[in-house]
């Protein structure tokens, strides 16, 4: 008699890392777009940003450190440029309004 | 350097001219024009790799950047499946694709606007490639 084997271990492995990869993905994409979107005096909080590994194993986007003190400020206060307020939210939102499915896509 | 050679593919088919107005990573600037960056890190499919990518444009005018990329995802539509190869750039890189399928690539996105104004739009694909 023949018999049936799960593989839904294998599968479940192999989905966990396409989701990894696609939350890494999203991250990049994220930070690709807030570079652009932020304001430059002299270019030194657009080259601040990055993406860094929190403990829990998920993803942020960051800016700011010692050298960029004014990164938080930059984001919530900006009367030369105000467009450029929000810049990192703003580049969330932009990939947050797509379908998920295209990062899941690019992550296979 | 994948993406950097796909960039190249885009200046010998007329859409601009490296380090003019087609900017291989080169986020931190502030000038018009098409930027290419890579999502992700190269990703093993058997025996070729894929590796996918953004496309970014800042354009004269609101829709410029718009109209530019169209121009590229119609050129992407109508030859993906006809490049097999992408070339080397020297003297930056002597690498060579070979067996290249260029994907589908996205609809486009308004981002947002930068610090001069500019509406930034998005576009991305992905490459499947076998270095040469």
């Amino acid at each position: 008699m023949g018999g049936f084997k799960s593989n839904s271990s294998a599968w479940l492995s192999q989905e966990t890392r396409v989701l990894q990869r696609t939350e890494e993905v999203i991250a990049g994409v994220i930070l690709t777009r807030a570079t652009l979107l932020a304001p430059k005096e002299s270019g030194a909080l657009r080259a601040d940003g990055r993406v860094e590994k929190n403990p829990d194993g998920h993803q942020s986007v960051i800016f700011g450190d010692e050298s960029v003190p004014y990164a938080r400020r930059r984001h919530f206060e900006n009367k030369k440029n105000p467009q450029t307020l929000n810049y990192l939210q703003k580049a969330g939102d932009s990939v947050a309004k797509e379908n998920v499915k295209k990062y899941v896509d690019l992550s296979r | 350097m994948i993406t950097l050679s796909f960039l190249k593919l885009l200046e010998n088919e007329g859409f601009g001219t490296i380090d003019t107005d087609l900017f291989f990573q080169k986020l931190t600037l502030d000038k018009k024009g098409i930027y290419i960056a890579d999502i992700g890190d190269p990703v093993d499919k058997g025996s070729r790799d894929t590796q996918s990518y953004e496309l970014l444009a800042r354009g004269n005018t609101d829709v410029d950047g718009y109209q530019k990329l169209t121009a590229i995802r119609k050129f992407l539509i109508q030859n993906y499946s006809t490049i097999c190869e992408l070339p080397a750039v020297p003297p930056i890189t002597t690498e060579e694709y070979s067996n290249v399928e260029l994907s589908r690539p996205s609809t486009i996105t308004n981002v947002g606007l930068d610090a001069q104004n500019r509406i930034i739009y998005s576009m991305t694909g992905t490459i499947i490639f076998k270095e040469k």
